[in-house]
């Protein structure tokens, strides 16, 4: 009969083996390694530090812009002030839409306004009809 | 020669002048023990390599945050710990291997270990560690070779004294029953 297997000491002893020099050679090669490491961290601190010098210059560069821009929109001393006829061209190119009813309104409105309506005689009414070619049978209907 | 303590290495670790020096003595007093700790349960001497470098890369690193709240040696074998296991389940991944059948390849690997010198009861023993599930495999590796108190395995894994007293019960019945002869 066989005799039972404890585990006992005599199973301690190490059956697994290293290469030569193995160990006396480890600490040369960590120490390699973390000088390569140290190495590239401070790379990368000074690649962070360029990135982030660059950074910073650009968005002061952006601040200062937009704060310009907006001192300039906001207060600016020398507004354009645009003519009558600037206006008028403005108009008859469509660059600006004008709503002809409520610009009448608001002329009407204005209390010193002289449009000088009791000034127009009836021959210049027709006159003026004459001139821009009216149909009178629509004049008629309305 | 009288052993450097822990206290003062990490004292000259932390001085600028004397850190790589301190470093290097940390490295020369713990080597083995880590190596043999990580060769055991990675079983090959490359990966034990790879890892024990990645160990000390992570020492070296995280060394001037230790606070000396736990003892310097149960805290490089959290470190040495977790890298092995990071180690293995990378494997597992690469290689696609199954959880359930995950120390097959450390058994091939010890089968045709050619630097692995023991007889046959010697090789039958070890294959029959690394049948047991990996937490119960680092708990009786650390008691048996490596001599350590249940307290201080507790510290390193962070399990209680009487769960590993109960798993190194249990892995040692497994073990004699798998090496007993037929």
């Amino acid at each position: 009969m066989n005799e039972k297997i404890n585990i006992d000491e005599k199973f301690k002893k190490n059956n697994f083996q290293v290469p030569e020099n193995y160990f006396e050679q480890f600490s040369s090669k960590i120490s390699e390694r973390i000088v390569a490491l140290e190495s590239s961290e401070k790379n990368k601190k000074s690649k962070f530090s360029y990135r982030s010098q660059l950074k910073l210059a650009a968005s002061i560069l952006i601040f200062i812009s937009l704060s310009f821009a907006g001192y300039k929109f906001f207060f600016n001393e020398n507004p354009q002030v645009l003519n009558n006829i600037q206006i008028s061209e403005l108009i008859e190119n469509d660059y600006v839409n004008i709503d002809d009813e409520y610009l009448l309104y608001e002329l009407l409105s204005e209390e010193n306004v002289d449009l000088q309506l009791n000034s127009i005689e009836d021959q210049d009414v027709i006159s003026y009809l004459e001139d821009e070619s009216i149909d009178e049978s629509i004049l008629l209907n309305e | 020669m009288k052993e450097i303590s822990d206290h003062t290495i990490l004292n000259q670790f932390r001085n600028s002048e004397t850190r790589e020096f301190a470093f290097n003595l940390l490295v020369s007093k713990y080597q083995q023990k880590l190596y043999w700790h990580i060769r055991r349960l990675v079983i090959s001497h490359e990966d034990a390599d790879d890892v024990l470098q990645e160990t000390f890369i992570k020492i070296w690193n995280a060394l001037e945050n230790f606070r000396e709240a736990s003892q310097l040696y149960t805290w490089l074998y959290r470190i040495a710990t977790n890298e092995s296991i990071t180690h293995l389940n990378k494997k597992r991944k690469r290689f696609f291997i199954p959880l359930f059948d995950s120390e097959n390849p450390l058994i091939e690997k010890l089968e045709s270990d050619t630097s692995f010198d023991g007889d046959e009861l010697q090789k039958a023993f070890q294959k029959a560690i690394l049948t047991l599930p990996e937490k119960q495999r680092i708990i009786f590796n650390m008691k048996y070779y490596d001599d350590l108190k249940y307290e201080e395995i507790s510290e390193i894994l962070g399990t209680s004294v009487g769960a590993l007293k109960a798993s190194y019960h249990i892995a040692v019945k497994k073990i004699e029953k798998i090496i007993q002869p037929d």
